[in-house]
């Protein structure tokens, strides 16, 4: 302890002191206004997938009304490869400033579950769980199951005769079907295809029974009646198809399946600016035009701040841990 | 309204000032994208996806639809001139395309490859119009057994890829199904051969793998050769097809159109696939197998027309079905969803106007892909006097941005650079990389596809047989095994 503060004088007195102090108002200032001035560049949306799909569309209907909240320019990059893993590295590794966003999936919640990766839902803080796409479970339009009561009977009766197709191992179809068996105390047998597209194209030639696919890459199909869908597994029925009953209406309430698009930044990033990212994307998922675009997208909006998301993510890793454990898809 | 009222209708959009101002700006930069080794349309449609947001969706459409085509119209150029193939769609043009230049008929070359585009986009357009929801429908009765029986099928041309003995196209498509195989299991969803590394859990990328093999290899092997440049100090032989090229080339162009056609259709690299089978298909034809590879111009006609007719095919599942089956074809779904258009069953009923539109501006751009690309001939014969101390760092340096702009991703930079050392010690040894490259496209669909079957027949082998398409196609191949086999006996039997 040094003598000068013994006798009563003030730290703020010294020459080392003063300058102690200028230079803590210099960098409070400073530190103050950084955080006021978040952004002052250039922000990325990071889609770790390919341009055209669900996150890319959703997050390139928002940069415009989010550049003109944070009065800066926001960009979507898309960096892609290892099934979404390499990008959601990359955010998880990169600097905790709110200059790199991430757009996710399920994948971002499952990956981790059934594969050895370097990150985890843990390393991530929701900042807005944008839009859903609940998934449909779906037959050809000429199949003999009309109810969903029907696929169930006949799944009891000869198990391990019908089939379902998903978009590959691991994907949310596949959980999705497991979950299914799961909760319906049935056996199908699982067919992976290469991606939800060909899983959809499967159920279309007859060459799988039964699919659980998003609504969103179904839609046109079951406008057209080429496809059926015995379900909805969401928590109400959908506007677009008000006749299609819903799984927990018909005693299933555990089967509840979406495909989500969620936002998110490290865990590290300062509360100041994950507040602010949180505010801007609010505004935008409730602006009327950006509503609007979004489902003619084919996709409905959530608008979950961070702790909704939150929330809502801790049930979806739980209740997709527990179909891993059951059906055993581990690495 | 009749299909001739559609066709009208879909004239009266293609021709808005407008629409054909961004068809021309689509087919110029797919070219350009066709022509640069490396920098392809995948990558440019990717980039451009935004900028078609701010558009009305048929103009988008048009422009992103012209540089996808366009490539393909490009992509042969550096395959004649330099022995690098400017896509994937062009590695096998290579084959007879170079060797026709060193013999100064790098013009009739890329003549042939301009108007077998030209013819083969023309028929293929007409095919997409009158036959997209009947041949729609028939791709969905391809299930896993049928793509089996048609990857089996494939790898039976693999022998007609090459002019090296026969052990060593077996050799490098066995290394091709290897490499193939790296990524995750399709079944099971395990790691095989990824190392730890997260950019080879989806397997090697084609176009890293290819522009490696082909480009890297062949700059490589430049390097280090200043002999091959008076290649080129051979009198130039004309500079656009003569009678007899249009008489070799005739029915390859029809053959490689219809072919291209009906496998763009299908899901998987189309226009790749296409243009190899082509090749072997013209080889096996042919009157004179043994002239492919030393410059036959049926080697070039035949597989330029097939990658051509193969983007209007693969067209089809999308505007039908709403199916993208690759992912330029997923590229082409985003900018329609953007708009809240949703491609399905209904879209040609819903959207006339813009299916239409888009399929009469396809005609449009082919046309003005073969009076822009005439003109050019003279100008890329001329590129051949570059020299090679200028014109290799510059392909090299489009390579590294074009793998780049893939996938933002820069170990796949490594990925082609690795490739292309070992393409070129392979060279140094003698053995050629078409094998390899088709061997490598097929057998991730053949392995995923056989395992699908065996799942959903409860692992009886009786799913391929049974099945007429896939039955058919099985013994075709079997056939087409057993025949060499025979024949050449024969023949010596009568010496």
């Amino acid at each position: 302890m040094r003598k000068d503060n013994g006798r009563g004088r003030s730290i703020l007195e010294g020459r080392w002191g003063r300058l102690g102090m200028i230079l803590m108002i210099f960098l409070l200032s400073a530190a103050v206004a950084h955080g006021a001035e978040y952004p002052a560049k250039t922000v990325q949306i990071v889609n770790p997938y390919p341009p055209g799909g669900t996150t890319d569309i959703v997050s390139r209907i928002l940069t415009d009304k989010l550049s003109a909240l944070l009065g800066q320019p926001v960009v979507v990059v898309n960096k892609t490869g290892g099934g979404g893993t390499i990008g959601i590295q990359s955010v998880k590794d990169g600097a905790a400033d709110g200059y790199s966003i991430l757009v996710a999936p399920p994948p971002i919640a499952l990956i981790p579950i059934v594969s050895k990766v370097a990150f985890s839902l843990k390393d991530f803080t929701a900042i807005n769980m944008a839009v859903s796409s609940p998934s449909m479970i779906i037959v050809k339009n000429d199949a003999p199951w009309r109810t969903l009561e029907d696929l169930i009977a006949e799944a009891k009766k000869n198990p391990g005769k019908l089939s379902y197709s998903s978009g590959g191992p691991r994907t949310t179809p596949h959980f999705a079907g497991e979950l299914f068996k799961m909760v319906t105390g049935t056996d199908l047998t699982h067919v992976p295809m290469n991606g939800e597209v060909q899983a959809a194209t499967s159920v279309l030639g007859g060459h799988t029974d039964v699919s659980f696919l998003s609504l969103g890459s179904i839609q046109g199909h079951i406008e057209a009646g080429t496809l059926r869908a015995l379900a909805v597994a969401y928590r109400k029925r959908l506007q677009a198809f008000p006749n299609i009953p819903t799984t927990a209406e018909r005693g299933y309430d555990k089967l509840n399946i979406s495909v989500w698009v969620g936002y998110f930044v490290p865990a590290k990033t300062p509360r100041a600016v994950t507040n602010k990212l949180a505010e801007v994307f609010d505004q935008a998922l409730q602006d009327k035009q950006i509503i609007e675009k979004i489902e003619k997208a084919k996709v409905t909006i959530e608008n979950q701040g961070p702790g909704e998301a939150a929330k809502y993510l801790t049930e979806e890793h739980e209740k997709w841990s527990e179909v891993a454990r059951v059906a055993r898809i581990t690495q | 309204m009749d299909v001739l009222g559609y066709v009208g209708l879909g004239f009266s959009v293609a021709l808005e000032p407008l629409n054909l101002l961004f068809c021309f700006v689509g087919v110029l930069i797919g070219t350009l994208v066709g022509v640069l080794p490396g920098l392809g349309p995948v990558a440019a449609v990717a980039f451009l996806l935004s900028v078609t947001f701010k558009m009305a969706p048929a103009t988008g459409i048009i422009m992103l639809a012209g540089i996808y085509y366009g490539a393909m119209y490009g992509g042969s150029t550096t395959s004649i001139l330099v022995n690098i193939p400017g896509e994937t769609a062009s590695v096998v043009t290579c084959l007879d395309g170079y060797q026709m230049a060193r013999q100064g008929r790098a013009g009739p070359a890329l003549g042939i490859s301009a108007f077998g585009s030209f013819i083969a986009g023309t028929l293929g357009v007409v095919g997409l119009m009158f036959l997209a929801p009947l041949l729609g429908q028939a791709a969905l009765k391809f299930g896993p057994p049928e793509f089996f029986a048609l990857t089996f099928t494939g790898l039976t041309l693999v022998s007609y890829l090459s002019q090296a003995p026969l052990t060593k196209s077996l050799i490098m498509a066995v290394l091709g199904l290897s490499v193939g195989s790296v990524g995750m299991d399709p079944v099971s969803g395990e790691e095989r051969f990824t190392q730890g590394l997260l950019t080879l859990r989806d397997g090697f990328g084609l176009v890293p793998v290819a522009m490696g093999m082909f480009g890297i290899a062949e700059v490589l092997e430049n390097l280090g050769e200043t002999a091959r440049r008076n290649v080129y100090e051979t009198a130039i032989k004309g500079l656009l097809p003569n009678l007899r090229d249009w008489k070799d080339s005739f029915w390859p162009i029809v053959r490689g159109s219809v072919m291209g056609f009906f496998l763009g259709i299908l899901p998987g690299p189309g226009p790749v696939i296409a243009s190899f089978a082509s090749y072997a298909t013209e080889k096996r034809l042919s009157r004179h197998p043994e002239k492919f590879g030393t410059g036959a111009i049926e080697g070039v006609a035949g597989p330029e027309s097939a990658n051509n007719s193969a983007t209007a095919g693969s067209f089809i599942p999308l505007l039908s079905l709403g199916i993208p089956t690759s992912g330029i074809m997923a590229l082409f779904m985003g900018a329609l969803m953007i708009h809240g258009i949703q491609p399905g069953p209904l879209f040609i009923r819903n959207y006339p106007e813009l299916f239409w539109g888009v399929v009469a501006s396809m005609y449009v751009g082919n046309a003005m892909l073969l009076i822009l690309n005439l003109p050019l001939i003279g100008l890329w014969v001329r590129v051949l006097k570059i020299p090679y101390a200028i014109l290799f760092p510059l392909i090299f340096l489009f390579c590294l941005i074009g793998v780049y702009s893939l996938n933002g991703n820069v170990a796949e930079i490594f990925i082609m650079v690795g490739f292309g050392i070992a393409g070129f010690l392979l060279r140094k040894a003698g053995f050629e990389g078409a094998p390899f490259l088709l061997a490598m496209v097929l057998g991730p669909i053949m392995e995923s596809s056989l395992r699908q079957s065996l799942i959903i027949s409860h692992g009886s082998f009786s799913i391929f047989f049974t099945r007429p398409i896939s039955g058919a196609l099985i013994l075709l191949s079997c056939a087409s095994l057993i025949t060499p086999l025979i024949l050449p006996r024969k023949n010596g039997n009568k010496d």
